[in-house]
């Protein structure tokens, strides 16, 4: 089953200073379904008057893809250093 | 299997084979197809689907080092391919056009997600592993 990442670990500095962010994305999931149900009538519509055009479908899927592209990102590490630099993400 | 079990009692009453010998066949009659080991479809099975890339660069040890620690996971491949079933097929021939006069041969509406299953499974036996003194390269299959 698809899950979404519950948390964003973001860290990028060099010797001098460090910024870090660490965020819990399980918060803003209420507001990403808020918004999506929101925006349905609204994509629906759109992708009945694009639908004769070819770009209906794509109008129409690329809610999910998106969504299914955020779920995927669970897992992603990227940990770079450079000497005293270093850039630092994690999505778990 | 009824019927292997039976031909196994038969050599055992005429004694071609010995009751040790006999218990060991009567066991392997009675596993389950799959749980035969050495066969080809065991070891496929048990292979676990890779689920991240990794990949490992290390350029020296000293204090102007620099490391690279990346990990992809497959699930951003497989849903990377998707994304070309969801363009309209104009789209999609106006980028496999691009791609061409760039040198890449590909086109992307032919590209299905049961190739790519494929394709990510294979995968599981990519290691390449460089070294060069303090200088390393991995990119391996988790």
């Amino acid at each position: 089953m698809m899950w979404p990442p519950s948390f964003l670990g973001f860290r990028i500095g060099n010797a001098n200073k460090e910024f870090r962010l660490w965020l819990p994305l399980f918060l803003i999931w209420p507001l990403f379904v808020l918004l999506a149900l929101v925006m349905l009538p609204f994509v629906l519509l759109l992708a009945l008057v694009l639908w004769p055009s070819g770009w209906g479908k794509t109008v129409l899927f690329t809610g999910p893809w998106f969504f299914r592209m955020f779920c995927a990102l669970r897992g992603l590490v990227i940990d770079v250093k450079s000497g005293a630099s270093q850039v630092y993400i994690a999505v778990r | 299997m009824m019927e292997n079990r039976r031909q196994v009692l038969d050599m055992l009453a005429q004694g071609k084979i010995t009751a040790d010998e006999a218990e060991r066949l009567l066991s392997l009659v009675d596993q389950p197809p799959s749980a035969t080991p050495g066969s080809k479809e065991t070891s496929e099975a048990a292979k676990p689907a890779p689920k991240y890339l990794r990949v490992i660069i290390n350029d020296g040890d000293g204090p102007e080092s620099e490391h690279v620690n990346i990990r992809v996971p497959m699930g951003l491949i497989r849903a990377g391919v998707k994304l070309a079933s969801v363009l309209p097929s104009e789209a999609t021939s106006k980028i496999n056009d691009k791609l061409k006069d760039h040198g890449v041969p590909i086109d992307l509406g032919k590209i299905k997600a049961e190739d790519l299953e494929e394709l990510v499974n294979c995968l599981s036996d990519l290691e390449v592993d460089v070294q060069d003194g303090n200088e390393s390269v991995r990119i391996y299959v988790e």
